[in-house]
Formats: structure tokens, sequence, C-alpha cells
């Protein structure tokens, strides 16, 4: 029976998961540099990668293994604000990056992404505590341009050094 | 290699980002316009929508609306049970603001904060300390 995935890229897919996987932990071990507990999210960089190198399933069986995973190690809590924040973002980067690539960076398509994840997290902690967090968005706007531009910057020098045939691409 | 790669490659910048930019612009100041927090004396603790505390700063009296689930420890310091976890919510009666002095949640984001900053928010416990009417209601969603 013949695999969907090549051998080649079931590897590639893996490595980029436990790359993610990997970030998040060393990032969730440090303090975090903003208010509210808010990080770069250097995870998603290789989510993003997954998004522009193959496709949007292969990108969510990484985010979903992802998110699986980190729950082992912190905890399944935080995929309550984690899972819905993730799927955003990627459907965001995704629409952008499919329809837009020619016409936006990665960096300004990142921008967007990172900003609809934070404000889906407040979205969803608004729901859940059923409180008046609103006044937090343009904080977490302002964190979510940041780290989107930084992880959009990370993403963009990875896919022009990285050698193509690197990471099962070769034959698209 | 897809096209979506070397569309990725082309540059760093192109022209139309300013319009990703303008419209995070946009956000910004529409939150900033309509979320603004404003203070009004009576502070509330509410876990997962609930409220169990409030504190008047204006005659200095407290009302615990669920007694298993707060603890008073002294007319300004107030344990806020939550499942297995806890959180101490301390009042400054001197400069109307309240912060949490202790909690074993994860991260500890909660002791950073204080109420006259907007609210003070423990997302692992879903408590949220702040001022009765602070901020608006929802604008989104």
């Amino acid at each position: 029976m013949k695999s969907i995935l090549s051998p080649k890229r079931l590897a590639a897919l893996s490595v980029l998961t436990a790359l993610s996987l990997i970030s998040f932990l060393i990032e969730n071990l440090i303090p975090s540099p903003f208010f509210l507990g808010a990080r770069l999210g250097i995870a998603n960089v290789f989510v993003t990668l997954v998004v522009v190198w193959y496709s949007l399933p292969e990108a969510l069986i990484v985010l979903v293994a992802k998110l699986l995973l980190s729950a082992a190690f912190v905890g399944v809590g935080q995929l309550l604000y984690a899972a819905p924040a993730g799927l955003v973002s990627l459907v965001v980067t995704f629409v952008l990056v499919k329809t837009l690539s020619k016409s936006l960076s990665i960096v300004a398509v990142n921008a967007l992404s990172a900003v609809a994840h934070n404000l889906t997290q407040l979205l969803v902690f608004a729901l859940v505590t059923n409180s008046n967090a609103w006044y937090l968005a343009p904080y977490l706007t302002i964190v979510g341009l940041t780290a989107g531009v930084l992880t959009g910057s990370a993403v963009y020098f990875t896919v022009k050094i990285l050698p193509s045939k690197l990471l099962g691409r070769e034959k698209e | 290699m897809n096209d979506r790669t070397e569309n990725v490659k082309q540059a760093f910048f192109k022209p139309f980002d300013l319009i990703i930019y303008l419209i995070i612009a946009v956000v910004i100041a529409l939150s900033l316009a309509f979320a603004a927090p404003k203070n009004v004396g009576v502070l509330e603790a509410s876990v997962r929508g609930v409220v169990v505390l409030t504190y008047d700063f204006s005659n200095k009296t407290y009302s615990v609306l669920d007694g298993q689930i707060v603890t008073v420890l002294s007319d300004t310091e107030f344990r806020i049970s939550v499942g297995d976890g806890y959180n101490v919510v301390t009042i400054d009666a001197q400069n109307n603001d309240a912060y949490v002095s202790d909690s074993d949640c994860a991260g500890g984001e909660c002791k950073k904060m204080k109420a006259s900053l907007g609210s003070i928010i423990c997302a692992p416990h879903g408590l949220v300390v702040s001022f009765k009417g602070a901020s608006s209601e929802p604008k989104v969603g």
C-alpha cells in the first residue's frame, strides 16, 4: 500500500514537529519578557515553514502533534487557549500565503497571524471567565506584532538560506 | 519547489505589507478607544465568571459571596481557593488598589499585575479581580 507521505517527507515533518515542541518547551522554561506571560512563539516558525514548504493538511498534522505533545509536558489546561489560537493563526497564515504571497512578505503575514493568535486567546479567556478583558487587546496586539515580525523574519531567512533539496521537497 | 516558497523568498518587505501594518494599527487604535479601563471604587473578584468577593474602597468594607471559595485572612487579605489551587488577594486600601500576594498557579503571572492597571487575571485558575465596571463591555465578539 502506497503511503500518502513519502518516508523522506514524513521524516522532515517529524523533525519540524520535534523542533517546534523543543522550542516551545525551552521558551516555556524562560520567564516571559512580556506582561501576561506573552511569548515570542518560536514554535510557530516551524508550523509556518510547513505551510510554506508543504501544505495545509501537513501543517495541521504538525500543529496538532505539537499541541498534544506539549500538553503531555506542561498539562492539558493550556490547550484551551493554545488550540483555538493555533488553529486561527494557521488558517490566517495559510490563506494569506496561498492567495497573497506574491504581494505580501512572510514577515507581514506572520505579524497578522500572531496578532490573530493573541486576540483569539483573549477572546477565549473573555468567554471562559465571562470577564471584560478587552482592555488588554491593544497590549496583546502590539506584542503579537513584535513577535510576528521577529518570527516572520526567522521564517524568511530559513526559507531563503536552507537548500531546497533538504526536507523532501526536491520533487515538487 | 512550489510557488509559495519562491514567493516567500522574493523579498523581506513588499509594498503591500503596509496594508497589513495599517490594519494592525487600526486594531490597536480601535481597541484603545473602546476598551480603556476606568476605576469606580468597588472591587470584584470572580472565579470563572462568578463573583465571589467584593471590596468597597469608599467605606473599606468587604462582602464574601461564596464562603466555600473565599477565606478571610484579615480585613485586607482574602484567600481564594480554586480546585486544588489558590490565590491570595491583598487589598491596598490606601492606594485604592489590589494585588495577588501569593498564588500557586503555573507561571505566577497574576502576581505581577495590579487591579489599578485594569484587571488582575489568573488564567490557570480562571480568577479575575477588577473594579466593578472597569473596562467597557466587550465591544468585540
